[in-house]
């Protein structure tokens, strides 16, 4: 496959994160942050993103699991997940922890275990389209491309 | 010790307290913020201002730093609640404070260190930076001594008329 080809497909992929609503414009803002004195800042944040939330998501099942649920705990760790998730513009994870929030309202521990897999899933889901994007973009510049850029427009 | 991460190299001032005596008078570094495929452009500030940011969660703290930097402000990372008040207990001085709610569970909450900071005198721009916003929150939050309440993420938009009231306020 040649450059363009590749371009191509990374910009499509890209696009199709935002159609089925894994990314929302904030993700255009890392990029837009991204230059040559912070060439990897996009990966950078993400994979921090990354770690932040599998500790994150482990607390929560931790905090769950206990015989006397701490809900202000819980409280407390969906919050978190939910300002790093939608620094990134990882946009279905925030609307898991959004929805999570309102469950830690009304205590009840089976409807917050039910979301924290909901959760879970989308964390993973986003994880893996993101990895997938990081590959085709490195796919690219290795045949020697530059990465198109999307904006919020497009 | 506080574990200061950021970018100020060696640039603590003397005195705490936001009244400018400890501030740097360096210049700006003479360039505004193009935001890329936006056409909006934001002027150079004509002071090098200074920021704390105090957020526990590396993802956050770490695009929050780089939206300040993108502005030419210098900017330092507290993970804790007890960092941030320790730094200023030491004596450092910032122009800007921006401050989560919760930071690392249990701790010193965001609006605890709000207040202990604002108790030793510091006069400068505090902002809390949140994820999510209840009338409860808002209240605990302007009663500690924010100046005001922002729901993440920041955005070039969002910080900019903040960075532009502290700046002009510097002779």
């Amino acid at each position: 496959m040649d450059v363009v080809q590749l371009q191509s497909r990374l910009s499509e992929y890209l696009k199709s994160l935002f159609n089925d609503g894994t990314l929302d414009g904030q993700f255009l803002q890392l990029q837009q942050l991204q230059d040559e004195s912070n060439p990897d800042f996009v990966v950078e944040v993400v994979t921090l993103f990354f770690s932040d939330s599998e500790k994150l998501l482990d607390d929560l099942s931790s905090s769950l699991e206990q015989p006397n649920v701490d809900f202000r705990k819980v409280d407390a760790y969906v919050h978190q997940l939910k300002g790093s998730s939608s620094s990134i513009g990882a946009q279905r994870v925030k609307n898991a922890c959004i929805a999570f929030r309102g469950l830690c309202e009304e205590q009840s521990i089976p409807a917050c275990l039910r979301c924290l897999q909901l959760v879970k899933q989308e964390y993973l889901y986003a994880k893996n389209k993101l990895e997938t994007l990081f590959k085709l973009e490195k796919q690219v510049v290795a045949a020697g491309g530059s990465i198109p850029s999307l904006d919020a427009g497009s | 010790m506080a574990v200061v991460k950021g970018n100020s190299q060696g640039s603590q001032a003397n005195g705490a307290g936001g009244n400018g005596n400890g501030r740097s008078t360096w210049p700006s570094r003479g360039k505004g913020y193009s935001v890329p495929g936006s056409g909006v452009t934001f002027p150079p500030l004509r002071n090098r201002l200074k920021a704390l940011v105090v957020d526990d969660m590396s993802a956050c703290y770490r695009y929050e730093r780089a939206i300040l930097q993108s502005f030419g402000v210098e900017t330092d990372v507290a993970e804790t609640g007890e960092e941030a008040v320790e730094i200023f207990a030491n004596g450092a001085y910032y122009d800007l404070v921006l401050i989560e709610k919760y930071l690392t569970i249990y701790a010193m909450t965001g609006v605890e260190a709000t207040r202990r900071i604002r108790g030793m005198g510091f006069q400068g721009k505090m902002l809390a930076v949140t994820a999510f916003t209840s009338q409860s929150d808002r209240f605990e939050f302007f009663d500690a001594g924010i100046d005001a309440y922002l729901i993440k993420p920041i955005t070039h938009e969002m910080i900019w008329p903040y960075l532009l009231q502290i700046d002009n306020q510097i002779a």
